[in-house]
């Protein structure tokens, strides 16, 4: 009798860059009455209407869009009004949306064929299944089932339930939005209930975005989703390196894991997960991140202008939500590449808890080694340890479906472990056991306990905290001299979230504290300044160290979000931040944002904040033997401007101009050869808070809006870096100034399983420091460089094409994707730095990486 | 990261179409090695510094030696030590606190402070481990006068940093220490090189085939490398010097730059003129020189210079028939005979006449005597196509 479709997906009702996470389900479907005289007619109809959905999944408005007359509207939306849907989630939060739904009214011919066995009169369901996605076995739900004219849908776990359908051979149609149309044939017995499963294939691989209301607060985000960054050319897979995609992050030397935001050294952007710290992103030379993206739900990236939930960091945040493990069945995927192997599993264990584990394990300490015999000089370079890494990450998590609240537990760590070895330049190369070698050893392991609870109509609590150990060794050249840090961090994030609607406020604040007992031993040779040529007789007089150190670095923070228009929205709020055992300075940010909406197409935004850091402590620039426990903590004064544009609901752009000043920096002392710091005892000479800079510039972001067939963007900064300069001048360029960077990413969902992406890069060369003569060191018989103003030689523009290709398989169960991400696919020379002679008279380009095909295949369940 | 970016941009050195020419070759002015000795004293103790440097014919070179002060703190105070002033050399005229002119020519002094460690607790230990002297050798392309002071001084500074005259800089270290002298290091010595195995003629011409190859052996004395105490921070620790040779010439090339010295291999030259480097012909006459410089990693050296020369194998063999001591003290040994324009040394024992020529005028070969005991030697002539011949004569010292 009655016939529903949902016609098309939802489409936004709120500014741009939000992401519809769950589709609303029709759980609780109310029959509409077919108008008595339409009846007698004999014919059918259908009413598309725009039917509203409140957060808590109940239908708050609905209005015929498209009419069949006043019966047959009146008797749809009256039918509708009683829908129960499950709550929809925009960005992970439940959210009202909006979507178009048909009611169809169609006259149904009761055919019985043979006398049912059961008792007359009594509906007896004699038709049931389930829906799933082939490959996946990820339920299908809201899909329309028809046997023999029977109608169903099918409810949020895929399952669906016919009663009364005809005895024989019956035909079967299922019809799902993103999957392709299904039609069977079963044979339907009479006093036997026919089960069916059947999986349906998806018609692309991307999921349908859909911009739902939340409250949009931040002025600098970019959101990318699960669909999003899983197929970005050059990438890997990758969510983290896929941010290096964005503007604002400068082009990486030799395609590695530098993640420099708006010209900042890496120390002064910070990476989140679950409001847990990464204290290292990547593994390896940037291979891959060291934690694995397929445990994320979605990560945001801001460089700049930042709220005051998150401080200790002067430049760019990156916040990634790791995933709900699943609730419909056991999935997972094995991933085999040429750097790694990895798997995933997730399974519900409960109806309310579920877990996932996952692993991955570097191959790079095979193929490396081999790669370098294959094209590296003969005793250029080898390892005395090959790059061994590994990471893992795994949760449990209690959550109650259509519920806000969850707790979790989770546990993540990474290690890495390397040793070069190249020969020693003082002595031939045939000599046994002539190389120095320079390794590297990171591990860091997080526990952590989240909970998200609401107390109230109108506050919310959030729990994040953890406990780490973090080792780092390095050593170098001879046994003697290493460097050896350990830590356990503990980190405690209290907020409370209180909405106020009749202030139309929200206030959020919080405690964000991080303790960090620190060990410190190393033995090393005394700091040399910049300016100053190495001596090895001072080289060979370590110094060794042993500290114990507590950082006690507590956070404090209070903003309120005003909302006193629809249109506009202003963020402002204090946070506190300081380190009170060692710096013994506290010190206070103010941070203001301001968004303005003007038209549904256009939104204006402004921000201006200030943030503070303290200096590099992990590698001693607070130690009072190796660094200055009186430096002043880093500063950094964020102000900006821009617009987002929403233009034919297929193109997001999102322009942006900052400036952002740099004070406080720690920096290397210079020694004076005029005897000036004669009388400047002890740290001065090594560490000054002197250290000033800038960078400022604009960025454009144009994202097309994803569909079933292609996402893509175009990124486009436009920036400029300068720090002060040791060579006199006020301001020079700062190591990774480049002043343009114009990435163009897209992917193609082709028919056959197929998709195509491509990205291409363009970027003003890097920036080397030339070298303007050399000294002759006649006792250790080598050239010492004597460098001209830092910075101040550019080498030629980077451009650069990567290629990706999936072809996925499809099977019942389970799908097999093959993969081929080539980089640098044009295996152009892009000139990456300089290759000096013995006496720096002669120079080369060292080029960036050739031509780079990394092949997988992964397996998907 | 820094640190894994830095070393991957290492392994991938290999993505460059660099190719430079061998450090061992010497084509333009550069300065091999300094010598301090001895390498370490005492405070206000003389050190002697010599200079090996390449001469590039026609070109006028001279020498000006700046010395700074030890930096026992290690405060990065020493202006020897400061980059910038590489960089703007007219600072040097400024005298820096600590900075000193030495002098000019191929040798100097250096000597510190007799109070360089008067800042310094009677226990510390950087009186036993020492700090350094840093001298500065400025090897300039023109003539300088020894005795130019103020304006003209600077000028010769003023011409460097305007890069108007060519320069080259090289550093040494004198190391200053409170240890006996007896624990101090010395410099390492050169006793002999052996050229295909046999041992070379002091003060003699190394005879290569164009595009041939000689073998070359080093002989240090046997007790070279030293043993010395390092102190660390976990305590002090016994090591044993490492002594490492260097080759460096004027033409042709090496199998290996560098080698240990306690190690009697022997290290390949391949003369000028080989079909495999078209770019390194045979000279214009046909001579060159092959530099050897021994190093310990303590910062002591020594050096030798070993000419060569092309042979011509179409020349005849000399033949000699008389050697001729000197009859005064200051007077040089006269070779008589045939084809002596052919002859490349004349060698008497192991020693070759020193300065040997071949004089036109009176068609003999002359030279210096060869510093030689009493007693009679064998004498052998050396020709310039390679060959070499006994002449059955004996030389007489008395």
């Amino acid at each position: 009798m009655q016939r529903l479709f949902l016609l098309l997906a939802l489409w936004a009702t709120a500014p741009l860059a939000q992401t519809l996470t769950k589709a609303p389900t029709l759980v609780k479907s109310v029959e509409p009455e077919f108008p008595a005289e339409a009846m007698d007619a004999g014919a059918g109809a259908s009413v598309v209407m725009d039917i509203e959905i409140g957060v808590d999944g109940t239908v708050t408005a609905a209005k015929v869009v498209q009419s069949a007359g006043p019966a047959f509207d009146a008797a749809a939306l009256a039918a509708a009004r009683q829908f129960v849907f499950t709550p929809a989630e925009v960005d992970g939060q439940p959210a009202p949306v909006r979507i178009q739904f048909t009611s169809n009214f169609t006259v149904k011919t009761q055919v019985v064929e043979a006398p049912l066995v059961q008792d007359a009169g009594v509906p007896v369901v004699n038709f049931k299944g389930r829906l799933k996605a082939s490959g996946t076995r990820e339920p299908i739900a809201a899909a329309s089932v028809t046997v023999a004219g029977v109608e169903a849908v099918s409810d949020d776990q895929g399952r669906f339930e016919l009663t009364d359908v005809p005895f024989g051979s019956v035909s079967v149609t299922v019809s799902a939005a993103g999957f392709e149309p299904f039609t069977e044939t079963e044979e339907v017995k009479p006093g036997e209930r026919t089960e069916v499963t059947y999986s349906l294939k998806r018609t692309g691989v991307f999921e349908t975005v859909v911009r739902g209301q939340k409250d949009r607060r931040e002025v600098t985000q970019v959101r990318l989703t699960q669909s999003e960054f899983r197929m970005v050319a050059g990438s890997n897979n990758d969510a983290f390196k896929v941010v290096q995609n964005l503007p604002g992050v400068a082009r990486s030397p030799f395609g590695g894991g530098l993640l420099v935001v708006r010209g900042s050294k890496a120390w002064d952007s910070r990476v989140y997960v679950d409001e847990i710290q990464i204290p290292q992103l990547f593994h390896f030379a940037g291979v891959v991140s060291t934690f694995n993206s397929a445990n994320l739900e979605a990560i945001a990236f801001q460089p700049g202008n930042f709220g005051v939930d998150y401080g200790r960091s002067i430049g760019g945040l990156i916040t990634a939500d790791a995933k709900t493990p699943s609730k419909s069945g056991v999935h997972g995927f094995v991933d085999v590449n040429v750097f790694d192997v990895s798997a995933m599993v997730e399974a519900p264990v409960t109806d309310t808890w579920s877990v996932s584990g996952s692993a991955r394990y570097g191959l790079a300490q095979w193929v490396l080694p081999a790669a370098i015999r294959a094209f590296a000089p003969p005793g250029s370079v080898g390892f005395g340890l090959a790059p061994e890494y590994w990471d893992y990450q795994v949760r449990a998590e209690r959550k109650v479906a259509n519920s806000k609240n969850r707790l979790f537990l989770a546990a993540f760590g990474s290690s890495d472990r390397w040793a070069f070895l190249t020969p020693n330049r003082l002595l031939d190369p045939d000599i046994e056991g002539n190389t120095v070698s320079a390794g590297s050893s990171t591990l860091y392991n997080r526990l952590v306990f989240g909970l998200d609870q609401r107390l109230g109509e109108r506050l919310t609590f959030i729990s994040r905290n953890s406990v780490g150990l973090d080792v780092n060794t390095q050593s170098s050249t001879v046994q003697e001299i290493f460097f050896r840090n350990t830590q356990v961090p503990v980190q405690l994030r209290e907020r409370f979230k209180l909405d106020v609607p009749e202030a139309k406020l929200v206030f959020n604040a919080g405690l964000d504290a991080l303790v960090t007992p620190t060990s410190f031993d190393a033995q090393r040779p005394p700091v040399f300044s910049p300016n100053q040529l190495p001596d090895p007789y001072v080289t060979r007089r370590l110094i060794a160290a042993t500290e114990r150190s507590v950082y006690v670095e507590p956070g404090l923070f209070l903003d309120a979000t005003w909302t006193p228009l629809e249109s506009l929205q202003v963020r402002g709020g204090l946070r506190m931040d300081g380190e009170l055992a060692v710096m013994k300075k506290v010190w206070l940010n103010p941070r203001l944002a301001v968004r303005y909406t003007p038209l549904d197409v256009l939104t204006v935004k402004a921000g201006a904040a200030m943030y503070q850091q303290p200096p590099d402590y992990r590698t001693g620039q607070l130690s009072p033997v190796f660094g200055d426990p009186s430096l002043r903590p880093e500063g950094a004064w964020h102000f900006m401007g821009g617009a987002e544009l929403r233009l034919f609901k297929l193109l997001e752009v999102d322009l942006q101009g900052y400036y952002k000043a740099l004070f406080n920096q720690a920096r290397l002392s210079l020694a004076s050869g005029e005897g000036s710091d004669i009388s400047i005892p002890g740290a001065k000479t090594r560490y000054t808070s002197d250290g000033y800079g800038r960078a400022y510039g604009g960025e454009v972001l144009v994202r097309v809006r994803p569909t079933k067939y292609f996402l893509g963007w175009v990124s486009y900064s436009l920036s400029r870096f300068e720090r002060d300069a040791y060579g006199g001048a006020q301001y020079a360029p700062g190591p990774l100034d480049q002043p343009h960077n114009l990435i163009v990413v897209g992917s193609v969902q082709l028919p056959w399983n197929v998709n195509v992406g491509a990205r291409f890069r363009y970027a003003s060369g890097p920036l080397v420091t030339p070298i303007a003569s050399s000294l002759f060191d006649a006792q250790a018989n080598l050239y010492v460089p004597i460098p001209a103003l830092p910075w101040s030689r550019r080498l030629p523009d980077f451009l650069q094409l990567d290629v990706r290709v999936d072809k996925r398989f499809v099977f019942e169960n389970w799908s097999l994707v093959a993969y081929l991400d080539v980089q640098n696919a044009t295996n152009r020379q892009n000139p990456e730095a300089l290759f000096y002679n013995f006496n720096y008279s002669e120079s080369a380009f060292v080029y960036s990486i050739p031509i780079l095909p990394t092949v997988g295949v992964r397996g998907e369940w | 990261m820094r640190t894994a970016t830095t070393l991957l941009a290492l392994t991938l050195t290999a993505c460059t179409n660099a190719k430079f020419s061998p450090e061992t070759l010497v084509k333009d002015l550069r300065v091999l090695s300094i010598q301090a000795e001895p390498p370490e004293v005492g405070p206000g103790e003389l050190s002697r510094l010599s200079i090996l440097k390449s001469d590039i014919p026609g070109q006028v070179t001279s020498l000006i030696w700046v010395g700074c002060e030890p930096d026992p703190q290690d405060l990065g105070r020493s202006a020897c030590n400061d980059a910038s002033i590489l960089l703007r050399p007219t600072e040097i005229v400024d005298y820096p606190p600590g900075l000193q002119l030495l002098g000019f020519g191929l040798v100097a002094q250096y000597k510190s402070t007799t109070t360089v460690f008067d800042v310094l607790p009677a226990d510390s230990l950087i009186r036993r481990t020492g700090s350094v002297g840093q001298v500065m050798g400025l090897v300039i392309g023109e003539e300088v006068d020894p005795l130019a002071t103020g304006d003209k001084l600077r000028g010769y500074f003023a011409r460097i940093e305007a890069k108007e005259t060519p320069v080259v800089v090289a550093l040494t270290r004198v190391l200053v220490s409170e240890k006996p002298p007896a624990q101090r290091n010395k410099n390492p010595g050169i006793v002999d090189l052996f050229v295909d195995g046999a041992r070379h003629p002091k003060g003699g011409r190394i005879p290569v085939k164009a595009g041939g190859q000689a073998a070359l052996t080093v002989e240090v004395p046997a007790d070279v490398r030293q043993t010395y105490i390092e102190p660390l921070p976990s305590g002090d620790v016994e090591r044993i010097e490492n002594v490492v040779g260097a080759w460096y010439s004027s033409g042709g090339r090496f199998s290996r730059e560098r080698f240990d010295a306690t190690v009697r291999d022997a290290t390949t030259f391949i003369a000028p003129g080989s079909a495999e480097f078209p770019d390194d012909p045979v000279p214009e006459r046909r001579t060159g020189i092959i530099w050897l410089v021994v190093r310990d990693d303590r910062g002591g050296q020594s050096f030798d210079r070993y000419p060569f020369f092309v042979c011509d194998e179409a020349l005849p063999n000399p033949q000699v028939t008389a050697v001729t001591p000197p009859t005064t003290p200051d007077g040089q040994v006269v070779v008589t005979g045939s084809n002596l324009s052919a002859t490349l040394d004349i060698v008497v024992g192991d020693v070759a006449v020193g300065r040997g020529a071949y004089n036109q005028a009176q068609d003999t070969f002359v030279g210096d005597a060869p510093a030689l005991p009493s007693g009679s030697y064998p004498v052998k002539v050396r020709g310039r196509n390679c060959r070499d011949a006994d002449t059955n004569l004996l030389y007489v010292v008395p």
